[in-house]
């Protein structure tokens, strides 16, 4: 029993807390793939994506010492590299996997060298710190967990939202449905694919950006070799459990989100060794894909 | 005979030959990317060139990143021909790369030298295999994409392979996070002199193997497979085997590339075995269109860049990350070749 109790105690109200701050990167570039997806592109490239808008924010924040236009400089950097992909898998069609693949490879060295060559240039900075929203920060369980986060977690809450509008209550929505469920059909309507396609996966570069801004410029304050550390493959892993539907998207993030931040209270429950810990979350992303497919089984992409 | 002639010069001419421009294209962009940090395009090219190519040294160097590379990206051919597309391979070298060093430092006192080789070369495909295949069952059985799954085993593979190193695998009395020091009898042969290894010999025998399978009515039921499901049932192929042996052959390739690594170069595994070449395989086999020969000129490439870029930090400063922009836009102008054409 004193197991389940120790467990008990790992998932407490600051652990949900820190499991909410470390959800914002992997929720931002799961509701841009979930835009992507529904249009009917597969966008591999996002942990490509959220390199770019990692470096790019915090370069830009570093040399002007503001962080709005850092993370502006992140979504325009994101949505460069998504340019890359619109132009091969909209515009030419190409494979989207090998596409995809190469915008990882090519963000990640974009990013890593072009910090490796202006390191000395860049000031590390104090990240953005919490929104000080007076005596509401008081109100218990909410206080600590909601209403003490940074500017990225309400951002985050609102791209969703807004997201999530778009896709179900406007003609946008409609025609991102309509492209990714049946092109030729969409076409025939008079809708334009390519154009929907293609402004589906700049929203997704761009929201990868700004997601890998909310780790340089939200929580670090710095960069580093491959700071994104796979989150864009994680994100996409949560938009195939949560189906690409926004709401499910961010539970899911959360949820990933607070067992990493539960690694850290682990140590020594149960015996598993600490190196282990961190495989956890990777482990859960197998087992969520795992449950889902006795449901239905995930095509993400259509067969060839 | 000019049949099987006209077969290999179209792939050369095609594919290869598209390679080597795309290559060519993707460092007059990096010329821009020196450029641009102040460093002169000559100068670094110089260096890249003389560190990959410019001396039986270097050429000795460079092969011995073409073995694991090559051999990795070879066993991927048929999952990517069957349209399965596994990015497990970094982990199952890493994890082949494991249970080849442990199984030369346990073994290799018992055995003749030749023997512990052997032993070693099998452990690590096993191991490579073994970590294949969960993703590769559930694949098969259950429909859950291999992307996801194998992408989350690599991480799952360096955690575990960080926590076997710092207790139950290292080596006795060692204070670094390693296993203990392979035994020389257990090291891969040395060319007289250089640093080239006898796994360049195994190269020739995997690449013949490989294009005589794909002419083989099983290389061609994947190739059905891979091009229209449909067709490839229609041919005789079952689904579930296509997907799990193809996933599996990758993760016993891997497996063996993490063997040429620690018996050929590293003679110790370290945490430090991952190098991403998991991913550059992959790149490999996707750039090269599945295809063999392709395959061996990207193979080649890629391992020249890798060295070069190393090269190119130590004499004139420019940071070997350029080698991924580099194979990243070389990749991202191959996909041009792969439209989904009539589809």
């Amino acid at each position: 029993m004193t197991v389940f109790a120790d467990i008990g105690a790992v998932f407490s109200v600051s652990v949900l807390a820190s499991g909410l701050r470390l959800a914002i990167p992997t929720a931002l570039a799961a509701i841009g793939e979930s835009i992507s997806q529904r249009a009917g592109i597969f966008n591999l490239g996002l942990e490509g994506m959220m390199m770019v808008g990692a470096f790019g924010g915090f370069a830009v924040t570093s040399a002007t010492g503001n962080a709005a236009v850092g993370i502006l400089a992140a979504a325009l950097a994101g949505a460069a590299l998504a340019l890359l992909m619109v132009f091969g898998a909209v515009v030419r069609r190409t494979n989207v996997i090998v596409t995809g693949f190469a915008l990882v490879l090519l963000g990640q060295g974009l990013g890593n060298f072009l910090y490796a060559q202006n390191q000395d240039r860049l000031a590390t900075f104090r990240p953005v710190g919490e929104l000080d929203l007076g005596r509401a920060g008081d109100v218990p369980f909410l206080g600590p967990t909601l209403l003490s986060q940074n500017a990225f977690f309400y951002l985050t809450i609102v791209l969703g939202v807004v997201a999530a509008l778009l896709l179900a209550r406007t003609r946008f929505g409609l025609e991102v449905a309509a492209s990714g469920s049946d092109p030729g059909a969409a076409t025939a309507k008079g809708v334009s694919v390519r154009r929907t396609q293609s402004l589906s996966v700049l929203a997704a570069g761009a929201l990868a950006g700004i997601g890998g801004a909310a780790i340089t410029i939200g929580s670090v304050g710095n960069f580093g070799s491959n700071i994104t550390a796979g989150k864009g493959f994680v994100a996409i892993s949560l938009v195939a459990v949560a189906r690409t539907r926004i709401g499910w998207v961010l539970a899911a993030a959360v949820v990933f989100g607070t067992l990493e931040a539960a690694e850290a209270r682990l140590e020594g429950v149960g015996g598993v060794p600490v190196e282990l810990l961190p495989a956890l979350p990777w482990i859960a992303v197998v087992l969520a894909l795992l449950t889902l497919a006795f449901s239905r089984p995930i095509r993400l992409r259509s067969p060839a | 005979v000019s049949v099987a002639a006209a077969v290999v010069r179209r792939a050369v001419l095609s594919t290869s030959a598209a390679l080597v421009l795309a290559t060519a294209a993707a460092l007059a962009v990096g010329g821009l990317l020196i450029v641009a940090v102040g460093v002169s395009p000559a100068d670094a090219y110089r260096t890249m060139w003389n560190g990959s190519a410019g001396s039986v040294n270097a050429l000795a160097e460079t092969s011995l990143r073409i073995a694991p590379l090559l051999v990795m990206a070879i066993g991927l051919i048929p999952a990517l021909r069957a349209g399965v597309f596994t990015i497990g391979s970094e982990g199952q070298f890493g994890i082949g790369a494991l249970t080849a060093g442990l199984t030369a430092v346990s073994a290799a006192p018992h055995l003749p030298t030749w023997l512990a080789i052997v032993t070693s070369a099998l452990a690590g495909a096993a191991g490579g295999t073994a970590w294949a295949l969960i993703p590769g069952l559930l694949r098969a059985f259950l429909g859950v994409d291999e992307i996801l799954t194998t992408f989350a085993f690599n991480f799952i593979a360096t955690f575990l392979l960080l926590w076997l190193l710092n207790g139950p695998a290292r080596g006795e009395g060692s204070f670094l996070v390693q296993t203990a020091p392979m035994p020389p009898e257990t090291w891969l042969p040395t060319f007289g002199g250089s640093v080239a290894n006898v796994a360049l010999l195994v190269l020739p025998a995997l690449v013949i193997g490989m294009i005589v399978f794909n002419q083989t009515p099983a290389g061609y039921r994947v190739r059905l497979f891979g091009a229209r499901r449909s067709l490839g049932i229609a041919a005789g192929a079952r689904p579930w085997r296509v997907e799990l042996l193809t996933i599996l052959v990758a993760g016993a390739a891997a497996g063996l590339a993490g063997w040429i690594q620690v018996a050929g170069l590293d003679r110790a595994v370290f945490a430090t075995v991952f190098r991403g070449y998991g991913y550059l395989a992959l790149a490999l086999v996707a750039l090269g269109e599945a295809k063999v020969l392709p395959t061996v000129v990207g193979a080649v490439l890629f391992a020249a860049l890798q060295n070069g870029s190393e090269a190119m930090q130590l004499g004139v400063g420019v940071s070997a990350d350029f080698v991924f922009v580099m194979q990243g836009l070389v990749l991202f102008l191959m996909a041009f070749r792969l439209t989904r054409r009539g589809t």
